[in-house]
């Protein structure tokens, strides 16, 4: 009986003298590449985008009760505040 | 920095690559999708999954490039990633069969007159048997026996450690010995 493995190595030696099929994909590669520079991007550019607007409506607010005594943004918390005290 | 080991005009090409310039990549491209080619027929038998799979390698390559440190010659990193490529559809292919139930182990019998095989029918059977087993089995059997690589070159190639790469490369051999074996199938017209 002969091992298996002297049959892969067997076949083996033969599959080797096999001609791969030849192709080109250089204009498929790089049409692919062309798409994926924003495939990458849009994930991330709309997590930044949202960001961006959360943090600056929170800065304009921030300035808003800043600059304006009138406008009394934590003001509303107080009075929950001091009612839950009774 | 790119060192001597990488040719002139891969050097020159790579960092053009690098700065965007397409015709410099599809260079590249072209210089060796030969090699890609006749390395990725080892993955699949079927020529539309081929194309796709040389695609895949060159879209990794590029996005890769920056990282390529040029301390062997590029051919032998471009191997790397396809062999990873490679192995990424075999583990791909295994789970929908796996899934789909269809992982019986089909009883595999010798041809009678190995030699008398063409190649392509040699590499089919070849092909056929090592599907039968586990990814990582069946990529280390490949590399060994069909890409006549050494332990060493296996571990360069897959980043496996040599010593795992030895371990698994003796599991693999008795696990191929029993799905052969147990079939019944382990004699051959000379016996």
């Amino acid at each position: 009986m002969i091992d298996p493995l002297e049959h892969v190595r067997e076949l083996a030696t033969r599959a080797r003298q096999e001609e791969a099929p030849r192709g080109h994909v250089s204009q498929k590669v790089i049409l692919r590449l062309r798409r994926q520079p924003f495939a990458l991007a849009r994930p991330l550019t709309v997590f930044a985008t949202l960001t961006g607007l959360l943090a600056a409506t929170a800065l304009l607010l921030t300035v808003y009760s800043m600059n304006s005594p009138a406008a009394d943004a934590l003001g509303a918390f107080f009075q929950v505040a001091s009612l839950s005290n009774f | 920095m790119l060192e001597a080991s990488v040719t002139e005009a891969d050097r020159h090409d790579i960092r053009a690559s690098i700065a965007g310039d397409e015709r410099a990549f599809g260079r590249l491209l072209e210089r060796y999708e030969a090699q890609v080619f006749a390395q990725m027929w080892r993955f699949t038998r079927d020529q539309r999954v081929l194309d796709e799979l040389v695609q895949d390698v060159f879209v990794e390559v590029f996005l890769s490039l920056p990282k390529f440190r040029g301390d062997a010659p590029f051919l032998h990193w471009l191997r790397r990633i396809a062999t990873r490529v490679g192995y990424r559809h075999w583990r791909q292919e295994h789970r929908e069969r796996r899934r789909a139930q269809l992982l019986e182990q089909r009883p595999w019998t010798p041809p009678a007159g190995i030699r008398q095989l063409s190649a392509t029918e040699a590499a089919e059977q070849l092909f056929g048997l090592l599907a039968g087993l586990a990814p990582k089995d069946r990529l280390v059997l490949t590399l060994h026996y069909l890409e006549e690589c050494s332990a060493k070159e296996i571990s360069e190639r897959t980043g496996w450690t040599p010593t795992l790469v030895r371990v698994r490369l003796h599991r693999a051999g008795k696990r191929l010995r029993r799905l052969v074996t147990t079939a019944g199938h382990g004699r051959t017209p000379h016996d």
